[in-house]
Protein backbone atom coordinates (compact mmCIF):
# COMPACT_ATOMS: atom_id res chain seq x y z
CA UNK A 1 0.00 0.00 0.00
CA UNK A 2 1.38 3.40 -0.91
CA UNK A 3 1.31 6.47 1.29
CA UNK A 4 -1.49 8.37 -0.44
CA UNK A 5 -3.75 5.30 -0.61
CA UNK A 6 -3.16 4.65 3.08
CA UNK A 7 -4.12 8.23 3.93
CA UNK A 8 -7.28 8.02 1.87
CA UNK A 9 -8.27 4.81 3.58
CA UNK A 10 -7.35 5.55 7.19
CA UNK A 11 -7.22 9.32 7.66
CA UNK A 12 -10.98 9.70 8.26
CA UNK A 13 -10.62 7.30 11.22
CA UNK A 14 -7.75 9.36 12.63
CA UNK A 15 -9.77 12.55 12.26
CA UNK A 16 -12.75 10.91 13.97
CA UNK A 17 -10.59 9.65 16.85
CA UNK A 18 -9.14 13.14 17.31
CA UNK A 19 -12.65 14.64 17.45
CA UNK A 20 -13.91 11.95 19.84
CA UNK A 21 -10.96 12.44 22.13
CA UNK A 22 -11.55 16.19 22.21
CA UNK A 23 -15.22 15.66 22.98
CA UNK A 24 -14.43 13.08 25.66
CA UNK A 25 -11.98 15.47 27.31
CA UNK A 26 -14.59 18.23 27.29
CA UNK A 27 -17.23 16.17 29.10
CA UNK A 28 -15.21 13.42 30.77
CA UNK A 29 -17.55 13.18 33.77
CA UNK A 30 -20.67 12.77 31.64
CA UNK A 31 -19.28 10.14 29.28
CA UNK A 32 -21.44 7.04 28.84
CA UNK A 33 -19.98 3.57 29.04
CA UNK A 34 -20.75 2.90 25.37
CA UNK A 35 -18.89 6.04 24.27
CA UNK A 36 -15.88 5.10 26.35
CA UNK A 37 -15.87 1.57 24.92
CA UNK A 38 -16.02 2.94 21.37
CA UNK A 39 -13.16 5.29 22.14
CA UNK A 40 -11.05 2.46 23.55
CA UNK A 41 -11.73 0.38 20.41
CA UNK A 42 -10.79 3.28 18.15
CA UNK A 43 -7.63 3.77 20.27
CA UNK A 44 -6.54 0.19 19.53
CA UNK A 45 -7.02 0.81 15.82
CA UNK A 46 -4.90 3.94 16.13
CA UNK A 47 -2.20 1.90 17.87
CA UNK A 48 -2.20 -0.55 14.95
CA UNK A 49 -2.00 2.27 12.39
CA UNK A 50 0.79 3.87 14.42
CA UNK A 51 2.78 0.62 14.38
CA UNK A 52 2.28 0.22 10.62
CA UNK A 53 3.02 3.82 9.64
CA UNK A 54 6.03 4.21 11.93
CA UNK A 55 7.66 1.15 10.36
CA UNK A 56 6.61 1.73 6.69
CA UNK A 57 6.62 5.54 6.55
CA UNK A 58 8.79 6.78 9.45
CA UNK A 59 9.32 10.51 9.99
CA UNK A 60 6.43 11.47 7.70
CA UNK A 61 3.63 13.84 8.75
CA UNK A 62 1.29 10.83 9.04
CA UNK A 63 3.70 9.12 11.45
CA UNK A 64 3.92 12.32 13.53
CA UNK A 65 0.18 12.73 13.61
CA UNK A 66 -0.38 9.13 14.71
CA UNK A 67 2.33 9.46 17.33
CA UNK A 68 0.49 12.47 18.78
CA UNK A 69 -2.85 10.64 18.70
CA UNK A 70 -1.35 7.60 20.46
CA UNK A 71 0.21 9.79 23.14
CA UNK A 72 -2.94 11.79 23.76
CA UNK A 73 -5.13 8.69 23.69
CA UNK A 74 -2.85 6.85 26.11
CA UNK A 75 -2.67 9.82 28.43
CA UNK A 76 -6.42 10.28 28.50
CA UNK A 77 -7.54 6.65 28.58
CA UNK A 78 -4.96 5.55 31.14
CA UNK A 79 -5.65 8.18 33.73
CA UNK A 80 -4.81 6.31 36.91
CA UNK A 81 -6.41 7.74 40.01
CA UNK A 82 -5.29 7.52 43.60
CA UNK A 83 -7.08 4.79 45.46
CA UNK A 84 -9.20 7.11 47.59
CA UNK A 85 -8.02 10.64 46.94
CA UNK A 86 -10.81 12.53 48.62
CA UNK A 87 -11.69 10.32 51.56
CA UNK A 88 -10.34 12.26 54.47
CA UNK A 89 -11.63 9.78 57.03
CA UNK A 90 -10.25 6.77 55.18
CA UNK A 91 -6.82 8.37 55.13
CA UNK A 92 -6.67 8.95 58.89
CA UNK A 93 -8.38 5.72 60.00
CA UNK A 94 -6.90 3.20 57.55
CA UNK A 95 -4.23 4.31 55.10
CA UNK A 96 -2.04 6.32 57.44
CA UNK A 97 -2.16 3.79 60.35
CA UNK A 98 -1.47 0.90 57.95
CA UNK A 99 1.53 2.69 56.47
CA UNK A 100 2.73 3.70 59.96
CA UNK A 101 2.53 0.12 61.26
CA UNK A 102 4.49 -1.21 58.30
CA UNK A 103 7.17 1.34 59.15
CA UNK A 104 7.97 -0.22 62.56
CA UNK A 105 11.36 -1.81 61.61
CA UNK A 106 12.60 1.45 60.03
CA UNK A 107 11.33 3.41 63.02
CA UNK A 108 13.31 1.13 65.31
CA UNK A 109 16.44 1.98 63.29
CA UNK A 110 15.87 5.75 63.37
CA UNK A 111 15.01 5.79 67.10
CA UNK A 112 18.11 3.72 67.94
CA UNK A 113 20.43 5.86 65.84
CA UNK A 114 18.91 9.04 67.26
CA UNK A 115 19.47 7.74 70.80
CA UNK A 116 23.08 6.79 70.06
CA UNK A 117 23.80 10.17 68.46
CA UNK A 118 22.20 12.00 71.41
CA UNK A 119 24.29 10.06 73.94
CA UNK A 120 27.42 10.76 71.87
CA UNK A 121 26.55 14.47 71.67
CA UNK A 122 25.91 14.59 75.43
CA UNK A 123 29.21 12.95 76.33
CA UNK A 124 31.11 15.09 73.87
CA UNK A 125 29.58 18.24 75.36
CA UNK A 126 30.37 17.13 78.90
CA UNK A 127 33.94 16.07 78.09
CA UNK A 128 34.86 18.67 75.46
CA UNK A 129 32.63 21.62 76.39
CA UNK A 130 34.60 24.13 74.31
CA UNK A 131 34.11 22.03 71.18
CA UNK A 132 30.39 21.60 71.81
CA UNK A 133 30.00 25.30 72.64
CA UNK A 134 31.36 26.17 69.19
CA UNK A 135 28.15 24.69 67.76
CA UNK A 136 26.15 27.60 69.20
CA UNK A 137 26.22 31.18 67.88
CA UNK A 138 28.08 33.82 69.90
CA UNK A 139 24.86 35.50 71.09
CA UNK A 140 23.53 32.24 72.48
CA UNK A 141 26.74 31.66 74.47
CA UNK A 142 26.50 35.20 75.89
CA UNK A 143 22.91 34.46 76.95
CA UNK A 144 24.03 31.24 78.65
CA UNK A 145 26.85 33.08 80.46
CA UNK A 146 24.25 35.58 81.77
CA UNK A 147 22.14 32.65 83.01
CA UNK A 148 19.50 32.75 80.26
CA UNK A 149 18.54 30.35 77.50
CA UNK A 150 18.85 31.79 73.98
CA UNK A 151 15.23 30.74 73.39
CA UNK A 152 14.01 33.35 75.87
CA UNK A 153 15.29 36.33 73.88
CA UNK A 154 13.86 34.78 70.74
CA UNK A 155 10.30 34.67 72.05
CA UNK A 156 10.59 38.09 73.69
CA UNK A 157 11.45 39.83 70.42
CA UNK A 158 9.22 37.97 67.95
CA UNK A 159 5.39 37.96 68.12
CA UNK A 160 3.92 34.45 68.72
CA UNK A 161 2.08 34.51 65.36
CA UNK A 162 5.39 35.00 63.52
CA UNK A 163 7.38 32.55 65.60
CA UNK A 164 4.74 29.81 65.35
CA UNK A 165 4.38 30.15 61.56
CA UNK A 166 8.17 30.25 61.21
CA UNK A 167 8.61 27.21 63.45
CA UNK A 168 5.87 25.22 61.69
CA UNK A 169 7.14 25.92 58.15
CA UNK A 170 10.75 25.27 59.19
CA UNK A 171 9.88 21.96 60.86
CA UNK A 172 7.77 20.82 57.91
CA UNK A 173 10.67 21.70 55.59
CA UNK A 174 13.08 19.68 57.75
CA UNK A 175 10.65 16.75 57.73
CA UNK A 176 10.26 16.90 53.92
CA UNK A 177 14.03 17.15 53.40
CA UNK A 178 14.57 14.25 55.82
CA UNK A 179 11.97 12.23 53.94
CA UNK A 180 13.23 13.18 50.48
CA UNK A 181 16.82 12.56 51.57
CA UNK A 182 15.84 8.92 51.95
CA UNK A 183 15.78 8.74 48.16
CA UNK A 184 19.61 9.00 48.26
CA UNK A 185 19.83 5.36 49.37
CA UNK A 186 18.64 6.47 52.82
CA UNK A 187 21.67 8.69 53.43
CA UNK A 188 19.73 11.99 53.68
CA UNK A 189 17.32 10.56 56.26
CA UNK A 190 20.15 9.09 58.31
CA UNK A 191 21.94 12.46 58.26
CA UNK A 192 18.85 14.25 59.61
CA UNK A 193 18.38 11.63 62.36
CA UNK A 194 22.02 11.59 63.45
CA UNK A 195 22.40 15.38 63.28
CA UNK A 196 19.24 16.04 65.31
CA UNK A 197 20.21 13.43 67.91
CA UNK A 198 23.75 14.77 68.19
CA UNK A 199 22.59 18.39 68.48
CA UNK A 200 20.01 17.59 71.16
CA UNK A 201 22.58 15.68 73.22
CA UNK A 202 25.21 18.38 72.74
CA UNK A 203 22.77 21.18 73.68
CA UNK A 204 21.73 19.38 76.86
CA UNK A 205 25.43 18.92 77.67
CA UNK A 206 26.31 22.56 77.04
CA UNK A 207 23.37 23.86 79.06
CA UNK A 208 24.30 21.41 81.83
CA UNK A 209 27.74 23.04 81.88
CA UNK A 210 26.06 26.38 82.61
CA UNK A 211 23.63 24.69 85.08
CA UNK A 212 20.72 25.48 82.73
CA UNK A 213 19.86 21.95 81.55
CA UNK A 214 16.65 21.79 83.64
CA UNK A 215 15.52 25.07 82.01
CA UNK A 216 16.19 23.63 78.53
CA UNK A 217 14.32 20.43 79.35
CA UNK A 218 11.44 22.51 80.69
CA UNK A 219 11.45 24.52 77.46
CA UNK A 220 11.32 21.43 75.21
CA UNK A 221 8.97 19.36 77.40
CA UNK A 222 5.76 20.61 75.77
CA UNK A 223 6.76 20.37 72.11
CA UNK A 224 10.04 18.44 71.95
CA UNK A 225 8.68 14.92 72.41
CA UNK A 226 6.29 15.05 69.46
CA UNK A 227 8.66 17.15 67.35
CA UNK A 228 11.39 14.53 67.64
CA UNK A 229 8.86 11.74 67.05
CA UNK A 230 7.65 13.38 63.83
CA UNK A 231 11.18 13.92 62.55
CA UNK A 232 12.04 10.29 63.30
CA UNK A 233 8.85 8.95 61.68
CA UNK A 234 9.29 10.98 58.48
CA UNK A 235 12.97 10.00 58.33
CA UNK A 236 11.95 6.34 58.76
CA UNK A 237 9.55 6.80 55.84
CA UNK A 238 12.41 8.25 53.77
CA UNK A 239 14.58 5.32 54.78
CA UNK A 240 11.95 3.01 53.34
CA UNK A 241 12.38 4.67 49.92
CA UNK A 242 16.14 4.30 50.17
CA UNK A 243 15.75 0.66 51.15
CA UNK A 244 13.63 -0.05 48.04
CA UNK A 245 16.23 1.73 45.90
CA UNK A 246 19.08 -0.41 47.20
CA UNK A 247 17.26 -3.70 47.54
CA UNK A 248 13.95 -4.26 45.79
CA UNK A 249 13.27 -7.66 47.37
CA UNK A 250 11.32 -10.25 45.37
CA UNK A 251 9.69 -7.65 43.14
CA UNK A 252 11.22 -5.60 40.32
CA UNK A 253 13.02 -2.60 41.81
CA UNK A 254 10.85 -0.25 39.73
CA UNK A 255 7.67 -1.51 41.47
CA UNK A 256 9.30 -1.69 44.90
CA UNK A 257 10.48 1.95 44.61
CA UNK A 258 7.11 3.18 43.42
CA UNK A 259 5.23 1.43 46.25
CA UNK A 260 7.73 2.56 48.88
CA UNK A 261 7.48 6.17 47.65
CA UNK A 262 3.68 6.06 47.71
CA UNK A 263 3.53 4.56 51.18
CA UNK A 264 6.15 6.87 52.61
CA UNK A 265 4.29 9.84 51.13
CA UNK A 266 1.22 8.69 53.06
CA UNK A 267 3.28 8.75 56.26
CA UNK A 268 4.63 12.21 55.43
CA UNK A 269 1.06 13.40 54.76
CA UNK A 270 -0.03 11.98 58.12
CA UNK A 271 2.81 13.68 59.99
CA UNK A 272 2.96 17.13 58.36
CA UNK A 273 -0.29 18.57 59.79
CA UNK A 274 0.90 17.87 63.35
CA UNK A 275 3.62 20.45 62.98
CA UNK A 276 1.01 23.23 63.02
CA UNK A 277 -0.41 22.68 66.56
CA UNK A 278 3.11 21.79 67.63
CA UNK A 279 4.41 25.19 66.50
CA UNK A 280 1.63 26.97 68.37
CA UNK A 281 2.58 25.05 71.53
CA UNK A 282 6.25 25.83 70.93
CA UNK A 283 5.68 29.55 70.64
CA UNK A 284 2.98 29.95 73.34
CA UNK A 285 3.25 27.14 75.90
CA UNK A 286 6.97 26.20 75.89
CA UNK A 287 8.42 29.67 76.67
CA UNK A 288 5.66 30.66 79.11
CA UNK A 289 7.15 31.34 82.58
CA UNK A 290 3.65 31.20 84.08
CA UNK A 291 3.23 27.49 83.34
CA UNK A 292 4.97 24.98 85.63
CA UNK A 293 7.16 22.17 84.25
CA UNK A 294 4.54 19.54 85.13
CA UNK A 295 1.91 21.24 82.96
CA UNK A 296 4.31 21.53 80.04
CA UNK A 297 5.34 17.90 80.36
CA UNK A 298 1.69 16.84 80.57
CA UNK A 299 0.95 18.86 77.41
CA UNK A 300 3.89 17.23 75.62
CA UNK A 301 2.90 13.71 76.66
CA UNK A 302 -0.73 14.34 75.72
CA UNK A 303 0.27 15.53 72.24
CA UNK A 304 2.54 12.52 71.82
CA UNK A 305 -0.16 10.09 72.98
CA UNK A 306 -2.68 11.71 70.63
CA UNK A 307 -0.35 11.35 67.65
CA UNK A 308 0.52 7.73 68.47
CA UNK A 309 -3.17 6.94 68.94
CA UNK A 310 -4.02 8.34 65.49
CA UNK A 311 -0.95 6.82 63.84
CA UNK A 312 -1.35 3.35 65.35
CA UNK A 313 -5.17 3.35 65.43
CA UNK A 314 -5.89 0.50 67.86
CA UNK A 315 -9.32 -0.01 66.27
CA UNK A 316 -7.88 -0.71 62.83
CA UNK A 317 -8.04 -4.51 62.87
CA UNK A 318 -11.40 -4.62 64.61
CA UNK A 319 -13.05 -2.24 62.17
CA UNK A 320 -11.63 -4.17 59.19
CA UNK A 321 -12.94 -7.46 60.53
CA UNK B 1 21.50 -0.87 39.93
CA UNK B 2 18.80 1.13 38.17
CA UNK B 3 18.38 -0.86 34.94
CA UNK B 4 14.91 -0.94 33.49
CA UNK B 5 14.28 -4.13 31.54
CA UNK B 6 11.03 -2.95 29.97
CA UNK B 7 12.56 0.11 28.30
CA UNK B 8 13.22 -0.92 24.71
CA UNK B 9 16.17 0.36 22.68
CA UNK B 10 15.75 4.02 21.94
CA UNK B 11 17.02 6.35 19.27
CA UNK B 12 17.57 10.10 19.41
CA UNK B 13 15.17 11.76 21.84
CA UNK B 14 12.67 8.96 21.73
CA UNK B 15 12.13 5.95 23.93
CA UNK B 16 9.91 3.02 23.23
CA UNK B 17 8.15 1.58 26.24
CA UNK B 18 5.62 -1.18 26.57
CA UNK B 19 2.28 0.47 27.20
CA UNK B 20 -0.47 -0.95 29.39
CA UNK B 21 -1.79 -2.98 26.41
CA UNK B 22 1.69 -4.45 25.89
CA UNK B 23 1.84 -2.43 22.70
CA UNK B 24 5.09 -0.60 22.03
CA UNK B 25 4.49 3.14 22.45
CA UNK B 26 7.10 5.62 21.27
CA UNK B 27 7.49 8.46 23.74
CA UNK B 28 9.35 11.63 22.74
CA UNK B 29 11.34 11.78 25.97
CA UNK B 30 12.62 15.21 26.98
CA UNK B 31 16.39 15.47 27.35
CA UNK B 32 18.56 17.51 29.71
CA UNK B 33 18.47 20.68 27.57
CA UNK B 34 14.70 21.10 27.43
CA UNK B 35 14.28 20.01 31.06
CA UNK B 36 16.82 22.55 32.28
CA UNK B 37 15.27 25.27 30.09
CA UNK B 38 11.82 24.55 31.55
CA UNK B 39 13.31 24.59 35.05
CA UNK B 40 14.93 28.00 34.39
CA UNK B 41 11.50 29.42 33.42
CA UNK B 42 9.93 27.81 36.48
CA UNK B 43 12.50 29.09 38.96
CA UNK B 44 12.14 32.56 37.41
CA UNK B 45 8.34 32.32 37.80
CA UNK B 46 8.78 31.15 41.38
CA UNK B 47 11.06 34.12 42.10
CA UNK B 48 8.49 36.52 40.59
CA UNK B 49 5.74 34.97 42.73
CA UNK B 50 7.88 35.37 45.82
CA UNK B 51 8.64 39.02 45.03
CA UNK B 52 4.92 39.71 44.46
CA UNK B 53 4.18 37.93 47.73
CA UNK B 54 6.76 40.02 49.62
CA UNK B 55 5.12 43.25 48.42
CA UNK B 56 1.61 41.94 49.13
CA UNK B 57 2.52 40.77 52.63
CA UNK B 58 4.36 43.98 53.53
CA UNK B 59 1.47 46.01 52.15
CA UNK B 60 -0.94 44.07 54.35
CA UNK B 61 1.40 44.54 57.33
CA UNK B 62 1.24 48.32 56.90
CA UNK B 63 -2.54 48.13 56.64
CA UNK B 64 -2.73 45.89 59.74
CA UNK B 65 -1.42 48.83 61.79
CA UNK B 66 -0.90 47.76 65.41
CA UNK B 67 -1.07 44.03 64.65
CA UNK B 68 1.71 43.60 62.09
CA UNK B 69 2.61 40.14 63.47
CA UNK B 70 -0.18 38.51 61.50
CA UNK B 71 1.02 40.04 58.24
CA UNK B 72 4.49 38.63 58.89
CA UNK B 73 2.99 35.24 59.71
CA UNK B 74 1.03 35.22 56.45
CA UNK B 75 4.21 36.22 54.63
CA UNK B 76 6.15 33.28 56.15
CA UNK B 77 3.41 30.78 55.26
CA UNK B 78 3.08 32.18 51.73
CA UNK B 79 6.80 31.86 51.03
CA UNK B 80 6.67 28.27 52.31
CA UNK B 81 3.72 27.43 50.04
CA UNK B 82 5.43 28.97 46.98
CA UNK B 83 8.67 27.15 47.83
CA UNK B 84 7.20 23.69 48.25
CA UNK B 85 3.92 23.97 46.39
CA UNK B 86 4.75 25.70 43.10
CA UNK B 87 5.84 22.62 41.15
CA UNK B 88 3.41 20.10 42.67
CA UNK B 89 0.50 22.53 42.61
CA UNK B 90 1.07 23.53 38.99
CA UNK B 91 1.37 19.95 37.78
CA UNK B 92 -1.71 18.85 39.70
CA UNK B 93 -3.88 21.81 38.66
CA UNK B 94 -2.68 22.46 35.09
CA UNK B 95 -2.72 19.01 33.51
CA UNK B 96 0.77 17.83 34.43
CA UNK B 97 2.46 21.04 33.32
CA UNK B 98 4.22 23.86 35.11
CA UNK B 99 4.60 27.23 33.41
CA UNK B 100 8.12 26.31 32.26
CA UNK B 101 6.95 22.97 30.85
CA UNK B 102 4.10 24.73 29.08
CA UNK B 103 6.50 27.19 27.41
CA UNK B 104 8.92 24.44 26.36
CA UNK B 105 5.99 22.13 25.50
CA UNK B 106 6.76 19.35 27.95
CA UNK B 107 4.38 17.24 30.00
CA UNK B 108 4.66 14.68 32.80
CA UNK B 109 3.22 11.25 31.99
CA UNK B 110 3.40 7.84 33.62
CA UNK B 111 6.00 5.38 32.42
CA UNK B 112 3.32 3.86 30.19
CA UNK B 113 2.31 7.24 28.77
CA UNK B 114 -0.80 7.66 30.94
CA UNK B 115 -1.83 10.46 33.32
CA UNK B 116 -0.01 10.27 36.68
CA UNK B 117 -1.83 10.27 40.02
CA UNK B 118 -1.74 13.20 42.41
CA UNK B 119 0.45 11.08 44.71
CA UNK B 120 2.99 10.49 41.92
CA UNK B 121 3.16 14.21 41.15
CA UNK B 122 3.71 14.98 44.83
CA UNK B 123 6.46 12.37 45.13
CA UNK B 124 8.35 13.61 42.04
CA UNK B 125 8.23 17.21 43.23
CA UNK B 126 8.82 16.83 46.96
CA UNK B 127 12.01 14.89 46.19
CA UNK B 128 13.23 17.83 44.09
CA UNK B 129 15.80 19.00 46.73
CA UNK B 130 17.59 15.67 46.31
CA UNK B 131 17.45 15.98 42.54
CA UNK B 132 19.13 19.38 42.71
CA UNK B 133 22.24 17.36 43.61
CA UNK B 134 21.97 14.42 41.25
CA UNK B 135 19.12 15.15 38.84
CA UNK B 136 20.95 16.43 35.75
CA UNK B 137 23.47 13.57 35.44
CA UNK B 138 20.66 11.09 36.06
CA UNK B 139 18.54 12.59 33.26
CA UNK B 140 21.56 12.56 30.94
CA UNK B 141 22.48 8.96 31.67
CA UNK B 142 19.03 7.39 31.71
CA UNK B 143 17.57 6.30 28.33
CA UNK B 144 14.15 7.45 29.59
CA UNK B 145 15.52 10.77 30.91
CA UNK B 146 14.36 10.20 34.48
CA UNK B 147 15.69 11.91 37.57
CA UNK B 148 15.39 10.24 40.98
CA UNK B 149 11.94 11.75 41.64
CA UNK B 150 10.68 10.35 38.33
CA UNK B 151 11.94 6.89 39.20
CA UNK B 152 10.23 6.98 42.59
CA UNK B 153 6.99 8.32 41.14
CA UNK B 154 7.06 6.14 38.01
CA UNK B 155 6.86 9.15 35.71
CA UNK B 156 8.54 10.50 32.57
CA UNK B 157 8.73 13.96 31.05
CA UNK B 158 7.87 13.95 27.35
CA UNK B 159 7.69 16.52 24.58
CA UNK B 160 4.18 17.45 23.58
CA UNK B 161 3.74 16.26 20.02
CA UNK B 162 3.13 18.92 17.41
CA UNK B 163 -0.23 18.66 15.60
CA UNK B 164 1.57 17.19 12.56
CA UNK B 165 2.07 19.01 9.28
CA UNK B 166 0.16 18.69 6.05
CA UNK B 167 0.27 15.22 4.53
CA UNK B 168 0.89 14.55 0.83
CA UNK B 169 -2.27 13.43 -0.97
CA UNK B 170 -0.40 12.23 -4.06
CA UNK B 171 2.97 10.54 -4.16
CA UNK B 172 5.00 9.68 -7.28
CA UNK B 173 5.61 5.99 -7.96
CA UNK B 174 8.67 4.59 -6.17
CA UNK B 175 9.10 7.37 -3.61
CA UNK B 176 10.46 6.31 -0.22
CA UNK B 177 9.31 7.59 3.15
CA UNK B 178 12.45 9.80 3.27
CA UNK B 179 11.40 11.55 0.03
CA UNK B 180 7.85 12.00 1.36
CA UNK B 181 9.09 13.34 4.71
CA UNK B 182 11.47 15.79 2.98
CA UNK B 183 8.71 17.30 0.81
CA UNK B 184 6.24 17.44 3.72
CA UNK B 185 8.82 19.23 5.81
CA UNK B 186 9.62 21.73 3.04
CA UNK B 187 5.93 22.56 2.52
CA UNK B 188 5.35 22.77 6.28
CA UNK B 189 8.33 25.00 7.02
CA UNK B 190 8.33 27.12 3.86
CA UNK B 191 6.68 30.07 5.66
CA UNK B 192 9.46 30.10 8.31
CA UNK B 193 12.37 29.88 5.80
CA UNK B 194 14.02 32.52 3.63
CA UNK B 195 11.85 32.90 0.47
CA UNK B 196 14.85 32.67 -1.91
CA UNK B 197 16.02 29.45 -0.29
CA UNK B 198 12.51 27.96 -0.44
CA UNK B 199 12.17 28.93 -4.09
CA UNK B 200 15.57 27.43 -4.95
CA UNK B 201 14.75 24.11 -3.25
CA UNK B 202 11.21 23.96 -4.62
CA UNK B 203 12.24 24.75 -8.21
CA UNK B 204 14.90 22.03 -8.04
CA UNK B 205 12.22 19.60 -6.85
CA UNK B 206 9.83 20.63 -9.61
CA UNK B 207 12.68 20.07 -12.09
CA UNK B 208 13.35 16.57 -10.75
CA UNK B 209 9.64 15.73 -10.86
CA UNK B 210 9.32 17.03 -14.43
CA UNK B 211 12.32 14.95 -15.51
CA UNK B 212 11.56 11.68 -13.73
CA UNK B 213 7.77 11.73 -13.26
CA UNK B 214 6.38 13.95 -16.04
CA UNK B 215 2.91 12.36 -15.68
CA UNK B 216 2.81 13.53 -12.05
CA UNK B 217 2.82 17.17 -13.07
CA UNK B 218 0.47 16.82 -16.02
CA UNK B 219 -2.63 18.94 -15.63
CA UNK B 220 -1.03 20.98 -12.81
CA UNK B 221 -0.89 24.76 -13.25
CA UNK B 222 2.85 25.53 -13.21
CA UNK B 223 2.52 29.28 -12.90
CA UNK B 224 3.64 31.27 -9.84
CA UNK B 225 6.23 30.36 -7.17
CA UNK B 226 7.59 26.81 -7.35
CA UNK B 227 6.53 26.03 -3.79
CA UNK B 228 2.92 26.71 -4.80
CA UNK B 229 3.34 24.42 -7.81
CA UNK B 230 4.52 21.69 -5.42
CA UNK B 231 1.61 22.35 -3.09
CA UNK B 232 -0.88 21.98 -5.96
CA UNK B 233 0.86 18.89 -7.36
CA UNK B 234 0.97 16.98 -4.08
CA UNK B 235 -2.52 17.97 -3.01
CA UNK B 236 -4.48 17.30 -6.18
CA UNK B 237 -6.56 14.20 -6.80
CA UNK B 238 -5.31 10.70 -6.08
CA UNK B 239 -1.98 8.97 -6.30
CA UNK B 240 -1.11 7.34 -9.60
Amino acid sequence: MNYAALLELREPAWREFDARLLEARRRSHRLEYRELEDLALAYRQILQDHALVSSRFPATAAAQRLSRLVLEGTRWLYETRDETPHRFRDFWTRRFPEAFRRLAPNLFVTVSLFGLAAVFGLFLALEQTALATSLLPRGAIEDLERGHLWTESLVRTVPPSVSSSGIATNNISVAIVGWAGGALAGLGSLYIVLMNGFLLGALVGVTAHYSLAPRLLEFVAAHGILEITLILVTAAAGLKMGQALVEGGDRPRREAMRDAARESLTVLGGCAPWFVPLAIVESLVSPSPALPFAVKLAAGLTLEALFLFVAWNPFLRRSEA
Amino acid sequence: MLDDPTALPSSGGEATVLGLDNVAVTLPVAGVGSRVLAAVFDYAAQAVLQIVWVFTAFGSMRMAGDRPGWGAAVYVVGIFVIDWGYFSGSEILFRQQTLGKRIVRLRVVTREGGTPTVGSLLVRNLTRPVDLLAGIPMIALDPLGRRLGDRLAGTLVVHEEKPGGSMLRRVPEGWTSRDIAAVEMLLERSSEMEPERVERMASRLVGVLAARHPEFLSGIDRGGPSVEVLRRAFAAGRSG
